[in-house]
C-alpha cells in the first residue's frame, strides 16, 4: 500500500536534483509519474530510475515557459494514465548576481521560468484536476523567497512571487468545492547541480554553508520528496495555502 | 512502502485522551509506535489506551505541574526503555475578548497552554537526548499566528507556543542533540474543546457556519487531519525540518 496509490503526478525539473528524487519517491509510493525537464539524457535516466525503484513513470521533454507544451504534457498524462491528480512545480532557474550587474534581460529570463512557468503549470493543470474532482499542486519556492540574501534580487523576487501566487491559487482552488489544494515548499540550502553550477564545486563553500545551518548539514533532496508525498497525499486533505519550510532550521533563526 | 514509520519509536502525548492527542496516538500506534497517553482525565486515557492495545499505556499528566512532567518522562523511560517523540497536545480554549477576560482566565489559559508546552519541551528534551534524539511536535493554532478578537488569552498562549517551538529547535540544534522541534497550526477542528464552544453557543448552527465560512475549503478539521501533519513532522521524512509551523487549516491563513 503506497501513500499515493492511484494518483497521477507531473513533476517538472525531474531531470536532476530535488525533482528527480521527488519523482522517484512518488513512484515508490504508488503514483504514476510524468517526469519532465529539458535534458533528454538526464530525463531518460530519471525514468529508468523510477522503473528500477519498482515504480511506473515516463519522461517527457518540457520547457515550462512554452504554454503549448504544457497543454501537451497534461493531455499526455490524462491519455496515458487516465487523469491528473498532482502537479509538482519544481523546475527553476537560479543565479546569484549583485543588483548592479543584474540586467533587465537577466530579470526577464528568470521571471519567465520561475514565475510564468509556474503560473502556466497551475493554470493548465487546474482544469484537468477539475475533471478528476480535485487535486494537489505543490510549488517549490525557496527560503530565499522569504529571507533576503546578497546577490539574490532577481531569484528572491521570483520565489517571493511563487509564494504569493500559491496563496491566491489556493483560494481559487478551494472555491465552490473544487477541492484543488495548492501549497508551497521553501527549501533551504541544497548542494544540487543547480546550486553547484552557480557557487562552484568548492568543498570549502559547501562546508561553510553546512556549518551555518542549525542542524549542521545541507539538505538531502529526499527530504523535499518526503514533504511532497505528504502534500500530494490525502493525508493533507485539509492543507491548502500552507508554506512548509524545509531548511535545517535556518529560517527559525 | 512506509507503512510503519514509527516502528520502534516510543512516544509521549500530552492531552492524549481525546481530540488531536488521541487521534495522533491511534495513528502512531498503527504505524508501529509505543504510545504513552498523558492526560488529566486518567480514566479516559486508560479507555483510549485499552482500545489501542498492548502498545499503549496511560498515566495522569497535569501539564502545569513540573513534577507531573518529570514523572511522565520517567515513566516512558521505565516502561518503554526510551523516549523518542513528544507531542504536546494538551490545551484549553475558552473564548473571551480582552475586555471580558479576567486575569484568572488569562492565567489559567497561559498556565495550561504556554507553561504546559514549556515544561513539556524542557523535560522532553532532557529525556529524548538520553535516547539518541527524536522529535517534539507542539500543537499551536492558527490563532497564534493570526489572533482573533474573542480569543485574547488563547491567541497569546498559542503565540507563546510558536516562540517556544523555535527557541527549542535552535537550542537543540546548537547543542547537537538530534532533536527537532516543530509546531502544527490547526484551524478550527472537531475536538471536545471546539465542540464545547458549539454546545454552549446560543446558535450552534450559526457558529458552525461561521467557522466553515472562514476556512476556504469550507469545512472544519477532523482530529485525524491534524494528526497526519503531526506524524509527518515527527517522522524521518522531516529529518531536516526544525523550528517550523505547519498550518493544517483548510486555507485559513492563506486568505
Amino acid at each position: 500500500m503506497g501513500r499515493l496509490d492511484g494518483k497521477v503526478a507531473i513533476v517538472t525539473g525531474a531531470t536532476i536534483g530535488i525533482g528527480r528524487a521527488t519523482a522517484i519517491r512518488m513512484a515508490q509510493e504508488g503514483a504514476r509519474v510524468v517526469a519532465t525537464g529539458r535534458s533528454e539524457s538526464d530525463g531518460a535516466e530519471t525514468a529508468r530510475m523510477i522503473v528500477a525503484a519498482g515504480g511506473e513513470g515516463i519522461y517527457l521533454r518540457q520547457d515550462i515557459t512554452d504554454e503549448a507544451r504544457w497543454a501537451e504534457i497534461v493531455a499526455e498524462a490524462e491519455q496515458r494514465y487516465g487523469g491528473l491528480d498532482v502537479l509538482v512545480n519544481n523546475a527553476a532557474m537560479f543565479f546569484v548576481k549583485p543588483i548592479e550587474q543584474t540586467t533587465a534581460d537577466d530579470f526577464d529570463a528568470i521571471y519567465r521560468v520561475n514565475v510564468e512557468g509556474t503560473f502556466l503549470g497551475i493554470r493548465t493543470a487546474m482544469p484537468a484536476m477539475d475533471r478528476r474532482g480535485g487535486g494537489s499542486i505543490v510549488n517549490i519556492s525557496s527560503l530565499l523567497g522569504i529571507r533576503g540574501f546578497p546577490g539574490g534580487t532577481a531569484y528572491g523576487a521570483t520565489k517571493g512571487a511563487v509564494t504569493q501566487m500559491t496563496l491566491a491559487a489556493a483560494l481559487d482552488g478551494a472555491a465552490k468545492g473544487r477541492g484543488i489544494r495548492v501549497n508551497v515548499i521553501h527549501p533551504g540550502v541544497f548542494w544540487t547541480r543547480m546550486v553547484v553550477e552557480q557557487m562552484g564545486a568548492d568543498d570549502a563553500v559547501k562546508q561553510f554553508l553546512a556549518d551555518e545551518t542549525p542542524l549542521g548539514r545541507l539538505g538531502d533532496p529526499e527530504e523535499i520528496a518526503g514533504a511532497v508525498v505528504y502534500l500530494a497525499s490525502d493525508e493533507s486533505r485539509l492543507v491548502t495555502g500552507s508554506e512548509m519550510t524545509i531548511d535545517g532550521g535556518r529560517g527559525a533563526r | 512502502m512506509s507503512s510503519a514509520r514509527f516502528s520502534g519509536r516510543c512516544v509521549l502525548i500530552s492531552g492524549g485522551a481525546s481530540g488531536i492527542g488521541a487521534a495522533t496516538a491511534r495513528m502512531m500506534a498503527a504505524e508501529g509506535a509505543r504510545v504513552l497517553l498523558g492526560d488529566v482525565d486518567l480514566e479516559l486515557a486508560r479507555t483510549v489506551a485499552g482500545e489501542i492495545g498492548t502498545t499503549a499505556r496511560a498515566l495522569h499528566l497535569d501539564v502545569t505541574d513540573e513534577a507531573s512532567w518529570q514523572n511522565a518522562c520517567a515513566t516512558a523511560l521505565r516502561e518503554f526503555g526510551a523516549l523518542h517523540v513528544l507531542v504536546n497536545s494538551a490545551g484549553i480554549s475558552v473564548p473571551a475578548n480582552v475586555e471580558e477576560a479576567t486575569l484568572e482566565h488569562w492565567r489559567q489559559t497561559m498556565s495550561i497552554n504556554a507553561d504546559g508546552v514549556f515544561l513539556g519541551c524542557k523535560h522532553g528534551v532532557r529525556a529524548i537526548r538520553t535516547c539518541g534524539g527524536g522529535a517534539i511536535v507542539n500543537l499551536a493554532s492558527t490563532l497564534g499566528a493570526r489572533p482573533g478578537s474573542i480569543y485574547a488569552a488563547y491567541s497569546a498562549s498559542k503565540a507563546a507556543v510558536l516562540a517556544v517551538t523555535r527557541s527549542t529547535a535552535l537550542h537543540c540544534a546548537e547543542q547537537r542533540y538530534a532533536i527537532r522541534c516543530n509546531a502544527v497550526l490547526p484551524g478550527a477542528t472537531h475536538t471536545p474543546m471546539v465542540d464545547a464552544y458549539l454546545d454552549n453557543a446560543p446558535d450552534p448552527a450559526a457558529l458552525m457556519a461561521q467557522f466553515e465560512s472562514v476556512h476556504p475549503l469550507g469545512r472544519i478539521g477532523r482530529p485525524e487531519d491534524i494528526a497526519h501533519g503531526v506524524l509527518y513532522l515527527a517522522s524521518d521524512d522531516a529529518a531536516w525540518v526544525t523550528g517550523v509551523a505547519l498550518p493544517v487549516d483548510g486555507g485559513f491563513l492563506a486568505a
